[in-house]
């Protein structure tokens, strides 16, 4: 038996130094900039050798709660200033810097053929899907809801609200919900033949910030991932998957 | 065997350190979770209206479950304990799997059977029957993942009743239904109450196939651990008071249950 023990303790032991070996650089960031930021990855770990990137993706609000309750990070990329002032609040994150933009739009199931725009949200029975009030794109949803004038009828027709931008788009291409407010970047080619997406005429203008953690134990390398973000190919990477520049 | 043979006192000894290891194991997060709760804040958090909402959905839902569970639950085990029927492991084994099944991996494919475009969807809607983002969709996706811990504790229950007990009472002729009220229900009855206690206790705490399946809307489908898991995007502290009050409530509904069944062997 304390053979066994000792068995396990080393198998323990081995993965946490492999865990170890060369630099793991830590990037929580919004679940929206997945894509984007995966797509940028190879390039910067072949400018900085022995380093991995590991990210960790999610709605912003969840990432900003991880900061504050003293998740090791090395970078935080937020979807919006409120989750980023949040994270700032704590003490933890360094000054915030704006690298991207993004738009918003409608997207509808293919079986919801009648749904034309906006003014449709608030038939009854439709069934729309949102992030949450504390995401950063259900924020922005909503703040777009209320600028057309169809928040009290449309957010009657929610049936759910989802943790992260991406929860939204899987219930909509899945035709369990009719519609739904999302990034123009969320629509990746994945899914962008399981749904119709609609432009959303409004003034929302949804703003991505990154900042270093100030307990980062690679802070020079943190601040050259923000650097690559703010930078020509960072730009160009973001561009290509959609996103607009700062 | 080192029990019995060998130095009882040594085995003792390091069966009681581990052992009291695992126990620090699973009370240390929970009493750090307690630590983290002042009463003020629980008071104000036990008012607040939108957590009154999630316990009394949860409470709706959960037990809305328990009566499906044991309505359809018991038969269940009484068939897979008492009929041979070609391909009763493989039953036994599909009962089983939600136990172990991720949740999630069962709220996808509850979509998958009674979503819009799942197998049942379409004739569910032409009869008027929509279970996604509503509350029955919410008490299908617990009983789904409950009603296994009734099953299998019922079942093995079931299976060791003394069949000697019930041929007497139907010599005596007792109808089926009457052995099966006045003999077998009593025999299994301990079984049957910790079962419900799991049962009810997993639904309670049931989290990944209702999100998945049913949704994330307050007052229809947010129940407690919905609750707990919005909260702690927004508010820490008020999930950690949430979350406690979720394992009180579960904390006693075991122990008052199968404690009481300790008691009895």
């Amino acid at each position: 038996m304390f053979r066994g023990l000792l068995l396990l303790a080393g198998f323990a032991l081995s993965a946490c130094a492999r865990e170890g070996a060369g630099q793991e650089l830590r990037v929580s960031a919004a679940m929206s900039l997945k894509e984007a930021l995966v797509g940028l990855e190879p390039e910067f770990e072949a400018r900085h050798p022995g380093v991995d990137v590991v990210f960790n993706f999610a709605g912003s609000q969840i990432l900003a709660g991880q900061i504050e309750e003293g998740a090791p990070v090395d970078v935080f990329a937020a979807a919006d200033e409120p989750q980023m002032q949040r994270a700032i609040a704590s003490g933890r994150v360094g000054p915030a810097r704006r690298f991207a933009r993004n738009r918003l739009v409608l997207i509808t199931s293919l079986e919801a053929a009648g749904i034309l725009g906006v003014a449709d949200l608030g038939r009854p029975g439709l069934r729309l899907v949102l992030a949450g009030p504390s995401v950063p794109v259900g924020v922005y949803a909503r703040a777009a809801l209320q600028q057309l004038g169809f928040a009290d009828a449309a957010l009657a027709n929610v049936v759910s609200n989802e943790e992260n931008v991406r929860g939204v788009v899987g219930k909509v291409s899945a035709g369990e919900a009719d519609a739904g407010i999302v990034y123009a970047t969320d629509v990746t080619p994945a899914v962008a033949g399981k749904l119709r997406t609609l432009p959303l005429a409004v003034d929302v203008s949804p703003v991505y910030e990154v900042a270093v953690l100030k307990d980062s134990s690679h802070a020079a390398l943190a601040e050259a991932f923000v650097a690559e973000l703010q930078g020509a190919s960072g730009q160009a990477a973001l561009a290509k998957y959609g996103f607009l520049p700062p | 065997m080192s029990l019995r043979t060998g130095r009882p006192g040594q085995a003792h000894a390091v069966l009681g350190l581990l052992g009291g290891a695992a126990l620090v194991f699973f009370a240390l997060p929970l009493v750090a979770l307690v630590g983290r709760v002042t009463p003020a804040g629980l008071w104000a958090q036990l008012g607040a209206p939108a957590v009154q909402q999630a316990l009394r959905l949860s409470l709706e839902v959960s037990l809305i479950s328990l009566g499906l569970c044991v309505v359809f639950g018991f038969p269940l085990a009484f068939v897979l304990a008492r009929v041979a029927f070609p391909g009763r492991a493989l039953a036994r084994g599909l009962v089983s799997l939600p136990m172990v099944l991720p949740p999630v991996v069962g709220g996808i494919a509850l979509l998958a059977a009674f979503g819009r475009r799942g197998l049942l969807g379409g004739w569910l809607e032409q009869v008027g029957v929509v279970l996604p983002f509503t509350t029955a969709g919410a008490v299908l996706a617990v009983t789904f993942v409950a009603m296994p811990f009734l099953v299998t504790t019922l079942e093995a229950a079931l299976a060791s009743v003394d069949p000697r007990l019930e041929m007497a009472a139907a010599t005596l002729g007792a109808s089926r239904w009457r052995v099966l009220w006045t003999v077998t229900l009593p025999a299994v009855r301990p079984s049957l109450t910790a079962g419900l206690a799991l049962c009810w206790a997993r639904g309670l705490g049931e989290f990944g196939a209702t999100i998945t399946f049913a949704g994330n809307l307050e007052g229809r489908t947010q129940t407690m651990p919905l609750a707990v898991y919005d909260a702690l995007q927004t508010d820490p502290e008020a999930a950690i008071t949430l979350g406690l009050v979720l394992l009180a409530v579960s904390l006693t509904l075991l122990t008052a249950l199968r404690g009481h069944i300790g008691r009895r062997r």
